[in-house]
């Protein structure tokens, strides 16, 4: 019986980004409760925090695997210029071919990480640096100027500028990569490399592949952060995404991914990223300046990496055999 | 066993030289792997100096010498880590060439090394299957985390391990560790499983768990290379030792032939001292 109510405790440990979305909601709801019990409020909290998310899956995968990626902004500022650019320059692109532009463009940004990182062995951080710059130089070099929602198709950006098809396309693709991180072999793989990369050598799993994909997979969702970010925003103006690379870290931490690797999932990830969106929007209601929110969610982030501390020795405690 | 595949053995080679396997393949009965004249240089460091060594079916041996004496460096030439300079590799009488530790799984040689070898953060259970986990049927082949909890059940069982499969391999002690390698072993039905220096910083309740350990890989069928510091250790469980120095083999004994561990280590004595009375 003990042990039942021990694993429980250890379940909830492993929710606590959740605790904390719900903590930080229902504070904001007591302190304001005309404003955040609006259906409507909930609904764009969720909905404005879907691009962020999208980044903060892209960076969840590279961090499991014990790598990060600083490009995934600039990746996503880059698949929207390019998708943008050609669909404004041929308005009667076939409309299939528009939606899996983003994903390919995101997807070639990833590939070229993990060749860096995976298959040349380059140091992370450094060789995203790079691609951080590289990125942000060709999106200025494909079209120097912002697009608006109206240069390119209604369809295109109406995908992303819809709440539901939105807040349903994330859910979607969030139970997908959830369950292929934890019930397929290669996400099993993603975690081993992350936990011990040697042994996991040794153990015939092909590291440099599985970063590899990581970082193609962190690719693919910047792509698909892109879609959405288009359609958020109703056009790419120069600067989108730019700087999303910090909250999406913040996020990501806040949602337990441990930076040294093998711990960690995409869906407490995203909400990490719910966190920082609700503290946002409860604080805009009370008409905080941008910079005291900025300032805000910074002390959150502190506060979330403390947390996390008393967190994992508190569950070791519990998950110690205890004879 | 899905796990388990043996690469089709290359041919010995055809030379105007005869093989020089001692492998019988009338009997099959014959070493399962020997190493015929090894030789390693680091640099000026001749670590290896033309070392034989054979390992039969089923049988312990126990590899003996100082640090620095190159066993460490045999030892990685057979479980994958190194290639040897010169000298022939034969597996059941087949020239093979052992490059990765892949090619070495592949055929069959497990290595317990107390540093590597298991994911810290991933539970007993995910361990032994690591890189050769059970799938479901099905369109999508998810993997089979029940199946995978009760074939570990097993495992835990036949070496009589504390930890249970669920638990995660961090909270285990040294020795416990070295028992979930060992069972993964037999689990996929290795042939021979080399055991690094498994005694190293162990308790003596520790030692007496590796050791208990090598008497199951014995039982079922599996041969053993003990590698260690001490012969007192492993003198109860092996059946033959072999003893190097400075790169040369020195010793090399059937422990059949000595009743007591004193007896052994006068004989060894004498051989090293090169007094022959």
């Amino acid at each position: 019986m003990r042990l039942r109510a021990e694993n429980t405790l250890v379940f909830i440990l492993d929710q606590m980004a959740w605790l904390l979305v719900i903590l930080f909601y229902t504070s904001f709801a007591v302190l304001k409760p005309g404003a955040l019990l609006n259906p409507d409020t909930l609904r764009f909290i969720v909905y404005s925090s879907i691009p962020l998310g999208f980044l903060v899956v892209a960076e969840t995968i590279p961090l499991i695997t014990g790598n990060f990626d600083l490009s995934v902004g600039q990746a996503t500022g880059l698949a929207a210029m390019a998708s943008a650019y050609v669909l404004m320059r041929n308005p009667t692109l076939n409309p299939q071919l528009a939606f899996v532009m983003p994903f390919a463009f995101g997807l070639l940004c990833g590939t070229l990480n993990g060749f860096l990182v995976g298959i040349l062995n380059l140091n992370p951080f450094l060789s995203t640096l790079g691609t951080f710059l590289l990125f942000d130089g060709l999106t200025l070099m494909i079209y120097p100027q912002s697009i608006w929602g109206g240069d390119i198709p209604r369809y295109y950006t109406t995908f992303g500028g819809t709440d539901y098809t939105a807040i349903i396309f994330f859910t979607a693709s969030l139970i997908v990569l959830g369950v292929a991180l934890k019930y397929t072999g290669v996400g099993i793989h993603i975690y081993a490399t992350g936990g011990d990369k040697e042994s996991a050598a040794m153990l015939g799993i092909r590291t440099n592949l599985v970063v590899f994909l990581a970082y193609a997979m962190a690719g693919f969702f910047s792509g698909a952060s892109a879609l959405i970010y288009t359609g958020f925003v109703n056009g790419v103006p120069l600067n989108l995404a730019d700087g999303a690379i910090f909250p999406a870290f913040a996020g990501a931490v806040i949602g337990g991914v441990s930076l040294s690797g093998g711990r960690g999932s995409v869906v407490n990830s995203f909400a990490g990223c719910l966190v920082v969106g609700i503290l946002e929007a409860g604080l805009t209601m009370f008409a905080i300046s941008p910079d005291q929110r900025k300032a805000s969610t910074g002390i959150l982030v502190i506060f979330a990496i403390l947390l996390d501390r008393v967190r994992i020795k508190y569950r070791d405690r519990l998950l110690r055999p205890k004879d | 066993m899905a796990g388990l595949e043996i690469l089709p053995f290359q041919k010995p080679a055809r030379t105007t030289e005869p093989c020089r396997s001692r492998y019988c393949t009338l009997t099959k009965i014959g070493p399962l792997l020997e190493l015929r004249n090894i030789h390693k240089w680091f640099e000026r460091v001749h670590a290896v100096n033309g070392v034989d060594l054979d390992i039969y079916p089923g049988e312990v041996v126990g590899l003996i010498g100082d640090n620095g004496a190159g066993k460490s460096t045999l030892v990685k030439i057979i479980s994958g880590r190194l290639r040897p300079d010169e000298g022939e590799i034969f597996w059941e009488g087949h020239k093979v060439r052992i490059s990765s530790v892949q090619d070495a799984r592949k055929l069959g040689i497990e290595t317990v090394h107390q540093e590597r070898g298991l994911v810290d953060c991933f539970t007993v259970a995910k361990n032994i299957f690591l890189g050769r986990e059970p799938r479901k049927a099905g369109f999508v082949r998810v993997v089979d985390y029940a199946r995978m909890r009760s074939e570990s059940e097993k495992v835990v069982s036949w070496l009589n391990l504390r930890i249970r499969p669920e638990q995660e391999v961090r909270f285990a002690s040294g020795g416990e560790k070295q028992g979930v390698v060992v069972g993964r072993a037999m689990y996929f039905k290795a042939r021979l499983v080399v055991l690094d220096e498994p005694t190293r910083a162990l308790s003596v309740m520790g030692v007496e768990k590796v050791l208990g350990f090598t008497e199951a890989l014995k039982k079922s069928g599996i041969s053993c290379l003990f590698v260690t510091h001490s012969l007192g250790q492993v003198f109860r469980v092996m059946d033959r030792i072999v003893i190097i120095d400075r790169g040369e083999k020195k010793v090399d004994l059937e422990k059949a032939r000595f009743r007591t561990v004193h007896e052994l280590e006068e004989k060894i004595f004498q051989i090293i001292t090169g007094d022959r009375r």
